[in-house]
């Protein structure tokens, strides 16, 4: 086995951490809270050193790329250096330097926001014309039902007894479909889980 | 977490424990698994032996979810995915280019393409530009992938790990430039928006199957019928339930 110190101390962790979870003992509590401690220390080292990396990935297109992607990457660059000697200088908790960034920041997100829906539109069309199956069709079907049956056209029919409790029902299915697929995922994160709390998977070389 | 649901997860997780190591054991008597045919896993064979012959790279987007969240499970199929896909190509010298929106994610995705290297290639120098990390927030993740996605470098787009519906941005980038995208995610919202816009979608836990299809491990098929006899006991518990009920027991 390859890295077995690395390997041994993985499994050692996840154990008291994943026991910390289940058992209620106070001492096993505060060996994982602290544990879970370092590991946000680590995790922001990790970011600061992949954002180090980000930018020695710019200061590499700017040395050799061409002209639109180091327009691009001159423009993070500017705009990293001077928020980060601003937020130094400053401070991140300075008032009126968040509220500088989030000035900058919110508009564009937004502005994305606004793209994503026309995106989503523009694929929804391609989507309808692109797939014709029986598949498709059914579910264009049940988008389409299922929108009318949790909108106000189905509204009066709530109060009428019998088809209150079918419309009721209706409204239940597409639950009871996230549901299972959400079974489906929880399954596959505990198995996947469980392979590297064993050892057999190692997403670290060590 | 009550004391019950504390005992009824920490027996699940015995319990799912203790079928891997068994199905891991190597069993001659036990009849070879054959796997479900999932046309989506072939159409991925077919890119990447598309992209080898190209000499293109795989875009392969591992989401923004961070070490500690629950949501993390779908990355590390992602980085398994990663593992898999960097052997397949390591031939053509092409490695795949991976964007996350987490920083612990970016190291552990150039550490899994510099250890296939190390362990398998035969070529001296190990790719620095692997792994990017391109935005920690939704849509600056977004925003950082779409010029990854629309290089003209890379010929296919890979989308498993944590999503939400920024994601409909990284479909369209593809659709504009005619790259097929595979869409795997745990997120329901992202799984809608993948599949409304990518050409192949991976729904539930299809998505913690990639890895095993694409490289068919020991371990990787063992966790795949672990999880099929779980999904099995839970659907009978469910029935049990419903008939319980039904008789006014609970």
């Amino acid at each position: 086995m390859r890295a077995p110190l690395a390997t041994a101390i993985a499994i050692a962790v996840g154990l008291i951490v994943l026991a910390g979870y289940f058992l209620p003992d106070q001492k096993l509590q505060n060996v994982r809270s602290l544990l879970l401690d370092w590991s946000i220390l680590l995790a922001a080292v990790a970011t600061l050193v992949a954002i180090i990396n980000l930018v020695i990935s710019h200061f590499r297109k700017v040395a050799n790329g061409v002209n639109q992607n180091r327009v691009f990457s001159i423009v993070v660059l500017v705009s990293f250096f001077i928020t980060l000697l601003v937020g130094m200088v400053l401070g991140p908790a300075n008032q009126q330097f968040q509220r500088v960034v989030t000035h900058i920041q919110v508009p564009i997100e937004s502005t994305l926001l606004g793209v994503l829906s026309i995106s989503l539109a523009y694929a929804a069309y391609l989507f309808t014309r692109q797939r014709r199956g029986w598949a498709n069709t059914a579910f264009m079907t049940a988008v389409v039902f299922f929108l009318l049956a949790n909108s106000w056209f189905l509204v009066f029919g709530q109060a009428v007894p019998v088809i209150g409790e079918i419309l009721s029902g209706i409204q239940k299915i597409p639950l009871a479909g996230s549901r299972g697929i959400l079974i489906g995922i929880s399954l596959g994160s505990l198995l996947t889980g469980l392979r590297i709390l064993t050892g057999i998977d190692r997403p670290y070389s060590g | 977490m009550n004391l019950g649901g504390s005992m009824l997860g920490a027996a699940l997780v015995i319990l799912s424990a203790g079928m891997l190591l068994i199905f891991l054991r190597p069993n001659k008597k036990r009849a070879p698994i054959r796997l479900r045919e999932i046309p989506t896993f072939n159409n991925l064979r077919q890119l990447l032996g598309a992209a080898m012959e190209q000499g293109t790279r795989i875009h392969l987007g591992l989401g923004r979810a961070a070490v500690g969240n629950p949501n993390y499970g779908s990355t590390l199929a992602g980085l398994n995915t990663l593992e898999s896909i960097t052997r397949s190509t390591l031939f053509a010298d092409q490695i795949p280019v991976v964007t996350s929106g987490d920083g612990t994610t970016s190291l552990l995705g150039q550490d899994v393409i510099k250890a296939i290297y190390r362990k398998e290639s035969t070529v001296d120098r190990v790719p620095q530009d692997g792994s990017q990390l391109v935005g920690v927030t939704p849509f600056a993740y977004a925003g950082g992938s779409i010029p990854v996605i629309s290089s003209p470098e890379v010929s296919a787009n890979i989308l498993i790990g944590h999503f939400g519906v920024e994601s409909g941005l990284l479909t369209t980038a593809s659709l504009t430039d005619s790259i097929h995208t595979l869409g795997a995610t745990d997120s329901l919202p992202a799984q809608s928006v993948f599949f409304n816009a990518s050409g192949d979608t991976l729904l539930g836990e299809e998505t913690f199957a990639l890895p095993a299809y694409l490289d068919q491990k020991p371990s990787m098929l063992a966790s795949l019928m672990v999880q099929d006899l779980l999904r099995l006991i839970l659907v009978f518990g469910m029935l049990v339930g419903v008939v319980l009920v039904i008789m006014g027991v609970i």
